[in-house]
Order: C-alpha cells, then sequence, then structure tokens
C-alpha cells in the first residue's frame, strides 16, 4: 500500500506542476492553475503519508482513503465555487485551498492522530508558501517596490 | 544526558549569575549615559533583579520540582477565612458607596481581600472549595472593575470607550453595522453584542456595555484558570496563578476599560485554552467558532498575538520533553488561526487593511522620537514599584523553572514558558519598552497585556517556591516549622496593593490624581450635562473646541464633524465656534490636557494654569467671551471674532 501511496504521490506532483505551469504561465487562468495547485497538494500528502513517523502500517494506511478522498472533494468544490465568482486571483485560490486543508487536517486527526508528523509538515510546507504570498501581498499594500522608471 | 538537559541544568546554574551581570551592566550603563539621578531611579529594576539573583543562589540546592504546597494549621479554620473574606469584599462596596472618590483605604481593603484569597488557596481544605474561591476571585475582580466602571457617571479611561459607546449607539439607532467608522466597519462583533445586549435589556448604552463587558471579562479569568490548570496540573497552582492574574495590573486596566482590544483578550484566552492539549473534536469546533470570532472582534490584537503564540511554541518544542504535546499548545491551530487572520485582512477587510498598512508602516520606520521622551518622564515610582515585584518574583520563577530536574511529567511545560518569559518579561515590565522608538504609536505596548498570564504563570510558580522556602528558614531558624508563610503572604498583599493603583488603575484617587500629572478618567454629572446642553442647543455644524477628552467624546459630539482639540491658553487663534471648558477638571487636576496641532490624534500635552503667563492663561483670556452656559464644573463659550471684528 505504502509503494501505491508514493506512486500516486509521485504521479500528481508530476500532473500539478505540469498542469500549473501551462495554466498560469500560458494560459493564464487562475481557476485552472489553482486545479493544478490542489492536485500538487494532494501528491504532497500522499508521498508525506508514506514518511510518516511512526510508520503507518497497510492498515492505517487504508483508513487514510476517506481523509483524502474529502481533501479532494473540498478542493474541487472550492475551484469551481471561485470560478464561478470570476475570481481572479491566484492568491484568493490558494488561501482558501490552504484554510480548507487545515480545517480538515484538524479536524481528522482529532479522531486519529496517527498521521500527525506527516499531514503537519504538508500543513507547514503550505503554510510556508502562504507567507510568501502574504509577504509579497504586504508589500505591495505598503508600496515596498514602486515601479522604477 | 542530552544536549537540551545539559543545556538547561548549566543555565541553571549561571542564571542567578546573569542577574547580578545583567543588573550591574543596567546600572552602569544609566549612571555613565544618563547620569546620577536616572541611576538612582534604575535602582528600582535594578535591586529586585540583584535580589533575585541572590535568593535564586541561595535556593540553588532546593529542590524545585513542588508545583503546589497546601499549609496545615488546626489552629485556624478554613470557614473562618472564607467568612472574613467575605466580609472584607462588602468592606470594599461599602467603602465604594460612601466615598464620591475611592480612598486609599478601598485598595487597602482589596489588597487584604487578596491575600486572605490567597491563604485559603493554600490552606489545606476539601477540593470542592476551590469553586468558592474562583467565586471569590470573580467577586474581586468584579469589585475592582465595577467599582470604577458603574461608580463614575461616565467612564472613559483613555477614551477609546467614548468612539466605542458611539458605534453602540450608531447601531442601535440605525440596525446597521454600515454606518461605524471605517476602523471597526469589519471588526463589528464587540458592538453588536453590547447592542443587542442595550436592546435585550433595556439598560442604558454606558451600563449595557460596563455591565456585559464586566462580566465576559470574569469568563476570561475563568479560562485563564483552565489554562493554568491544564499547563500545570495542579489546582492549587492555578487557583493562586488566577488570583494573581485576576489582581495583576494590565487585568485589572483592561477589565475596566471596555474595548474591542479587551473583549479579544477574552477571545484569546478562550482560544488557547481550546488548542491546549490534545486535538478533541468538540474543542476544534469550538476553536473554529472563537477563531472567528476573534477575528470579527479585533483585527490588532490577533496580529500582536501571533509572534506571542509562535514564541511559546517554538521554545516549548526546543526545552520541552512533552513533544507530542500532551498539554502544550498546538502547530496546526496556530497555522489556522494565522491563515484566516491575514485571507480576512487582505480580501474582505482590504478597504481597511491598505490604508492602516501604510500608516503603520510608515510610523514604524519614521520613529517619532517626541513620543519616546514623553513617556520616559512619566514613568512615576509608583508605576514602576508594581513591576519590580513582578521583576523579582519572576524571575525567582524563571530561575526556579530551569533548575527544575522534572522535565517531563507534570509540570513539563514550564521550560518552555520560563524561556518564553524571559523575552516577554522585556515588553511585561514598564520601562524597557520606553525605549524603543514609536512604541506608543507603534502599539507596542500592547504586547503587554498579551503575555500577562504567562508572566503570570511564572510569578506563582516563583510563589510557589517563596513559600517552601520561607517555611524551610522559619524551621531552621526557629526550630519549628510555622504554619502560615506570613512573609509571602504580606509580599502578596504588597504586590496587589501597588497592582490596583499602578498606570491608571487608581487615578481616580484624589492624591494619585494630583501627583500622576494626567486628566481624570471619567465625566462628573455636571460635565454630562454640558454636553447634552452642547447636543441640544448648538448648532452641530459650527467649531467645537474642547481639551482632549471633550474632543475625543464621539458619544455626545458624534454630529459635530467639526470637532477640535485647544492648541493652548491663547486662543485668539480661534476665529469662531464654540468651546467646552471643564474649569472644574483644571481646579481638580491642576491641568488640561491640549494638542499643538489641534486633532487630538497628534501628540498631546498637559497645559497647566500655574506655569502660564498673561497671554496663555486661559481662564483671562475667556473671560471676554460670551459665556452660553455655566456650572460649578463647565463653562461654554460661543467664539465669533469675525463678527466682532466687522
Amino acid at each position: 500500500m505504502i509503494k501505491v501511496f508514493k506512486l500516486y504521490g509521485i504521479t500528481l506532483i508530476a500532473i500539478g506542476v505540469i498542469l500549473t505551469t501551462i495554466f498560469h504561465f500560458i494560459i493564464n487562468s487562475a481557476p485552472l492553475s489553482a486545479c493544478g495547485i490542489s492536485v500538487i497538494i494532494l501528491g504532497t500528502t500522499f508521498i508525506a503519508l508514506t514518511k510518516n513517523k511512526p510508520k503507518l502500517s497497510d492498515e492505517s494506511i487504508s483508513t487514510l482513503r476517506n481523509f483524502l478522498i474529502s481533501i479532494a472533494i473540498a478542493f474541487a468544490i472550492i475551484n469551481v465555487l471561485l470560478a464561478f465568482r470570476n475570481v481572479d486571483d491566484i492568491s484568493i485560490y490558494y488561501y482558501i485551498i490552504s484554510l480548507a486543508y487545515l480545517t480538515i487536517v484538524i479536524i481528522y486527526l482529532s479522531f486519529n492522530p496517527l498521521p500527525k508528523y506527516a499531514l503537519t509538515t504538508v500543513s507547514g510546507v503550505i503554510f510556508v508558501i502562504f507567507l510568501v504570498i502574504t509577504a509579497f501581498k504586504l508589500a505591495k499594500i505598503i508600496n515596498l517596490f514602486p515601479n522604477s522608471i | 544526558m542530552n544536549i537540551r538537559d545539559t543545556l538547561i541544568r548549566k543555565l541553571a546554574i549561571i542564571f542567578p549569575y546573569i542577574l547580578f551581570i545583567v543588573s550591574g551592566a543596567g546600572f552602569i550603563y544609566a549612571l555613565t549615559m544618563r547620569g546620577k539621578e536616572y541611576a538612582f531611579k534604575s535602582l528600582i529594576y535594578v535591586i529586585p533583579v540583584l535580589l533575585a539573583g541572590i535568593i535564586l543562589l541561595i535556593l540553588r540546592n532546593r529542590k524545585a520540582n513542588r508545583i503546589s504546597i497546601q499549609i496545615k494549621d488546626k489552629s485556624i479554620n478554613y470557614v473562618h477565612i472564607f467568612l472574613v473574606t467575605i466580609l472584607l469584599l462588602i468592606v470594599s462596596v461599602i467603602i465604594l458607596f460612601s466615598s464620591p472618590t475611592r480612598p486609599w483605604a478601598y485598595f487597602v481593603v482589596v489588597s487584604l481581600t487578596s491575600g486572605l484569597i490567597f491563604a485559603q488557596i493554600i490552606y489545606e481544605r476539601p477540593s470542592w472549595t476551590d469553586y468558592l474561591i474562583i467565586f471569590q476571585i470573580i467577586l474581586l475582580s468584579l469589585d475592582l472593575i465595577w467599582g470604577v466602571t458603574l461608580k463614575y457617571p461616565l467612564y472613559f479611561g483613555d477614551t477609546d470607550i467614548l468612539i466605542h459607546l458611539s458605534y453602540v449607539q450608531t447601531i442601535l439607532q440605525t440596525g446597521r453595522t454600515s454606518s461605524i467608522g471605517l476602523d471597526y466597519l469589519y471588526f463589528p462583533l464587540f458592538h453588536i453584542l453590547n447592542a443587542m445586549g442595550v436592546e435585550i435589556t433595556d439598560l442604558s448604552i454606558k451600563n449595557g456595555l460596563f455591565i456585559f463587558f464586566g462580566i465576559s471579562w470574569q469568563v476570561g479569568i475563568l479560562f485563564a484558570y483552565l489554562i493554568f490548570k491544564k499547563l500545570s496540573n495542579s489546582r492549587i497552582f492555578s487557583l493562586s496563578a488566577c488570583l494573581l492574574l485576576a489582581t495583576s495590573q494590565q487585568i485589572i486596566f483592561y477589565g475596566m476599560y471596555a474595548i474591542t482590544r479587551s473583549l479579544a483578550y477574552v477571545m484569546v484566552l478562550c482560544w488557547i485554552y481550546l488548542i491546549l492539549g490534545k486535538p478533541k473534536f468538540k474543542y476544534v469546533l469550538l476553536s473554529f467558532i472563537t477563531i472567528s470570532a476573534l477575528i470579527l472582534i479585533h483585527h490588532a490584537t490577533v496580529l500582536f498575538f501571533l509572534p506571542i503564540i509562535i514564541i511559546i511554541y517554538v521554545f516549548q518544542i526546543l526545552f520541552t520533553r512533552d513533544k507530542l504535546g500532551k498539554s502544550g499548545i498546538q502547530l496546526l491551530p496556530i497555522l489556522f488561526l494565522t491563515i484566516c487572520f491575514f485571507a480576512y485582512i487582505f480580501y474582505i477587510a482590504y478597504s481597511f487593511t491598505n490604508p492602516t498598512a501604510n500608516e503603520w508602516f510608515k510610523i514604524i520606520i519614521t520613529p517619532d522620537h517626541n513620543i519616546v521622551t514623553s513617556s520616559i518622564s512619566n514613568t512615576t515610582w509608583l508605576i514602576s514599584i508594581y513591576f519590580s515585584f513582578v521583576l523579582l518574583i519572576s524571575l525567582i520563577g524563571i530561575g526556579t523553572a530551569f533548575k527544575n530536574d522534572k522535565f517531563g511529567g507534570t509540570d513539563g511545560n514550564i521550560i518552555g514558558i520560563a524561556f518564553a518569559s524571559v523575552i516577554f518579561l522585556l515588553f511585561y515590565i514598564s520601562g524597557p519598552l520606553n525605549l524603543i522608538p514609536s512604541v506608543e504609536s507603534g502599539l507596542i505596548y500592547r504586547f503587554q497585556l498579551l503575555v500577562a498570564p504567562f508572566i503570570i504563570y511564572m510569578i506563582a510558580y516563583g510563589f510557589n517556591h517563596l513559600i517552601s522556602f520561607e517555611q524551610d528558614v522559619r524551621s531552621y531558624v526557629l526550630k519549628r516549622r510555622t504554619q502560615i508563610p506570613l512573609f509571602t503572604l504580606a509580599l502578596i498583599v504588597i504586590m496587589i496593593f501597588f497592582s490596583t493603583i499602578s498606570i491608571s488603575n487608581g487615578d481616580d484617587n484624589s492624591y494619585i490624581l494630583r501627583t500622576s500629572n494626567i486628566g481624570s478618567e471619567y465625566f462628573s454629572n455636571s460635565e454630562l450635562a454640558s454636553f447634552s446642553f452642547v447636543e441640544d442647543n448648538c448648532n452641530s455644524n459650527s467649531n467645537l473646541y474642547g481639551d482632549y477628552q471633550t474632543a475625543r467624546n464621539k458619544l455626545f459630539f458624534n454630529d459635530f464633524p467639526n470637532t477640535y482639540e485647544i492648541k493652548g491658553g491663547d486662543i485668539s487663534y480661534i476665529a469662531d465656534g464654540y468651546l467646552v471648558f471643564r474649569s472644574g477638571e483644571l481646579q481638580k487636576t491642576g491641568g488640561l490636557k491640549f494638542s499643538l496641532s489641534g486633532y487630538p490624534e497628534d501628540v498631546n500635552y498637559q497645559y497647566n494654569l500655574e506655569n502660564s503667563n498673561t497671554q496663555s492663561n486661559i481662564v483671562d483670556n475667556l473671560s471676554g467671551q460670551t459665556c452660553i452656559y455655566s456650572d460649578n464644573d463647565v463653562q461654554i463659550y460661543i467664539i465669533n471674532r469675525i463678527s466682532q471684528s466687522k
């Protein structure tokens, strides 16, 4: 099961990276880029679960299916809803996706604390990216990098 | 033994010496850089640090893993202590009613009451009496808070209360939050709560605000007790920490100061409790609701609280053995709060965030040194005495925590909090903070309230060890074990006495009001009557001039868009408008707060009649103007130089 999870994870990350690159830099579509980011987060979660401390048994990993499915469904709903609301800012997608991910993780860990290490690590990575986005957002607000022509 | 344990053990040994070096260096710096007078003043902090070092050296061979002590004394009955405490509480209320302002006797009685509650806590008694003690702590806290806010006609503290009251009034009048100021348009929960309370109970806006807030504040104190209990796993220790918190200077002040950040602080305490220890589903759901409420109540509180909780988390991870977080703070809720907060302020409250962030950034990078100087000069001895007690006891607590050889187990979190408290002390103690430029305008002083529970936790730890030390000394000197730690109890009573009169807590006392060189923090009945007169009879399109408190009185003058602060005693610059002159306040305090720019948001100064010359004597300058309202305390003048010159 762990090998399957690893394979799923690598595949999802690869697909996610390709999708995000194409949709963000070529097609310039925020909703589709957000889909790519969601896939990367899902893939990272798959891989992180295989590296959990203590190692998860095949049986316990199989119980994580519901958790992973709920994350995927939440991401899909968020992306569709925001796309229907014509949200065109990728950072908004990222913020809401991060919040949804953390909400599900916190609730899930209150029932099953076994994958705490893995899920906290992924949340930490998501948070670091969030901090970078926030820093840029703040810099824009306080006009830290004014356009110098 | 791993590196962490070795580091802590070595730190425990050298900590008293570090204190000696810090106190010596501080004194020498003050002497060489600021002169003899400043060096003499610095003794108020130097001596406690030195003393803490000496006590820690004496205590170095004592085991420090006793987190709670219970005193056994058959000659004293617990019920008697309880009854005397209740009697003293009643006496304090009688003093409140019998005197126009709170006299010294009130503060003495309140401090003695606190001492008796502490005696109850450490006295061996059945565990159900914990509820009785918590009840007494709540009564004491309400006595201190309502004893000011409900005693005076309109308590306004540092005037922010007036603005919040006007927002509540606006919500009640319009039934909407859209008409309140941009500052709280996206953070209206505090005002909605109070407006709802006023609507349901039919109380006046002022009474409603103070009654509901006083009760909400007690919820915060209860949560603080639960936090201490979860961290220490000791009911005695958590009760003593709860008492010390409820009677600490910041908690008393903000308990009276019914504004958004005070209510947000209550939510912060609720949230900390919910995220402590192993996550439970019901707590997780409650923590989500608390986060929403917290963000919707006050913006800056979350921003200031995040670094504090992160510091505690980092120290907990580095130094606590309980890494699985059985009783410690969890990471994921912190991340969740951070993302929620920034998502809200950047995307929903953007019209508030954009100008505020710009303004704040400008203040941070261009510090106003005038403000720093005034802050230092305003630091009086009276304020500092409480903080010297805080320094002494908390440093004893921190030092004892370092040498605690029982890292895991019941008091496993103490090391992390002790490390964090060393940093927090810099923000909690009045003085070091004032050396930072823009401490006032950068709102850095707001850390004081937020770090209070952690400092108090260390103070309680310090007292805990002082009690056991006192008992050992007495048994060694007197050759018998004295049951009641009279010295520690006296120390607590004195500390709480200074806490109740520190900063703005006792400014209504006539002696403190005179010496502290600041204005009253409440309006008298005649002042309120004069404001009503202006509201009802004056043209709201005209200019309105008054001192700082009058100019900031949005509750009465919300319809007066052109409200200015008087610039000085020379009022010849005022061409036309109404001028509200609080002569009673000038007589009572010896001065009024004016602003050089004429705007209450700018730097204010204390105008004194004694220091004024013929040209700047406001009483003489006003004598030629038309007085349209006069009573003993307030005169309202109408100034119209334009028609006079014609």
